[in-house]
Formats: structure tokens, C-alpha cells, sequence
């Protein structure tokens, strides 16, 4: 059976109202949006620093003689 | 400003070379930056670091700099516009957010290749450096994901571009 056409989408045909999102960008919103939750998380998870300890901190050379001494 | 058909034909050419170099010199980037994370020899560390700060102050923000600008320029002289196509609009949100990431990221290998460049620094002080490989990583997927983008086009206009449409057919 034939899906009940929204007035809308009635109008959207007939070039009356602007188009909807359409569904690719929705999808790719959403997994961009989980992507960066699981990063996030993943951040907090190891060690609480921003980009999981990988490029922060270290590169200061302050800090690099501070983590050698200890 | 619409351009001309040489005009657009030459920023296009230009916006194809800096964007498509862009992502290679990424690739050679993250050779590099994998190097930092596999390897424990001081000599290969050294070399990785030096390179990595090289490509990125010399290759990779002129590139990405460039990528950028001609992306506007082709946007804003052409029929696709700025803000009338969704794939557009993503396309250079993706880009603007990768260049933004790049340059927060310069000073990062700079310390790193500084570090490395150090006589003094020791073989366990250059294996203990951070690597930047996750946003080697992302930025490649990014710069990729950009790139399909601008293949497939995919349909789908923004409310911005359904009144400019509306008001051009009008007329």
C-alpha cells in the first residue's frame, strides 16, 4: 500500500517548501556525532588527556625533563 | 562573481593539484609518524621527527592553505555556490575543521622535531616522545572523505540554495 503523501512533501513536489535534509547527511551527522562520543570517551577512559596522551604534554620540553627526572 | 570558463578551468586545475598534494603529503606525514611509534632505533626517531616538521611547515599548511582558498574561490565562482549544496557546505566544514586541527598541531612537531634535534637528548628520551598518529589518521580520513565528496556530489540542496533556485527560476 502506497505511503500517505504529507502535505510537506506535497508541497516540497509542487516546489512550494524547501527541501528536507536529506538522508545521506543525516546518516553521516550521526556517525560523525558517534565517532567523536567513542572519542571522547575513549580520551577520558585512558587517561583523561586530550588526544589519549599521544601528542600533548611531552612535546613541551619542560614537561619531557619533568616525566625523565621522575 | 561568476568566472569565466578559463578561469575557472585554471583554479580548478590549481584546487585539484594543492587538494590531491595535500593528501599525499599527509600519506608521506603518517610514514613517517607510524616510524615514531614502531621503531626504538635513535637514528630512525631523529630522522622521523626532523621530517615530520619539515613536511608540515613546507608541504602541508601551504597546501592546506591553498586547498582552502581555492575551494572558496571555484565555490563562490561557479553555479554550486557556498551554502547552496549540503555536499559543499560539508565539504568545506571538513576542510576548515582539518586546517584549524593542522595549525594547533604545528607547534606540537615543532617541539618534537626541536627535542629530537637536540644532541643531548638521550635514545630513552627520544623512544619516550609522543607520536602525533591519531590526527595523522583522522586528518587522512578526512581529507578522503572530502575528496568522495567532491566525486559523487551528492544531490540535496540547503534552504539557502532552494530560494536562490526558487528566485533564478522566477526570474
Amino acid at each position: 500500500m502506497p505511503r500517505p503523501v504529507g502535505s510537506h512533501e506535497r508541497r516540497e513536489a509542487m516546489g512550494e517548501a524547501p527541501p528536507r535534509m536529506p538522508r545521506w547527511v543525516k546518516v553521516s551527522v550521526l556517525v560523525v556525532l558517534v565517532i567523536a562520543v567513542f572519542l571522547v570517551l575513549a580520551m577520558l577512559v585512558v587517561d583523561g588527556e586530550h588526544g589519549a596522551g599521544l601528542h600533548t604534554g611531552a612535546a613541551d620540553p619542560a614537561v619531557l625533563a619533568t616525566t625523565m627526572a621522575i | 562573481m561568476r568566472l569565466r570558463s578559463g578561469q575557472r578551468k585554471l583554479v580548478l586545475s590549481v584546487h585539484l593539484f594543492v587538494s590531491v598534494g595535500w593528501i599525499g603529503a599527509v600519506a608521506a606525514y603518517l610514514a613517517l609518524d607510524a616510524a615514531t611509534v614502531t621503531s626504538s632505533d635513535p637514528n630512525v626517531l631523529r630522522a622521523a621527527y626532523l621530517g615530520m616538521d619539515l613536511i608540515v611547515q613546507t608541504v602541508i599548511v601551504p597546501l592546506a592553505v591553498a586547498t582552502l582558498v581555492t575551494a572558496i574561490v571555484i565555490s563562490l565562482g561557479t553555479r554550486w555556490g557556498l551554502f547552496r549544496h549540503y555536499w559543499v557546505v560539508i565539504s568545506l566544514l571538513l576542510t576548515v575543521v582539518a586546517t584549524a586541527v593542522l595549525l594547533t598541531e604545528i607547534r606540537t612537531v615543532d617541539a618534537l622535531a626541536r627535542i629530537a634535534a637536540d644532541p643531548s637528548t638521550t635514545p630513552t628520551e627520544l623512544a619516550a616522545l609522543n607520536s602525533t598518529l591519531v590526527h595523522s589518521i583522522g586528518g587522512l580520513a578526512v581529507l578522503v572523505a572530502v575528496l568522495v565528496l567532491n566525486v559523487y556530489k551528492p544531490r540535496g540542496l540547503t534552504r539557502h540554495g532552494w530560494r536562490k533556485q526558487s528566485r533564478s527560476d522566477r526570474t
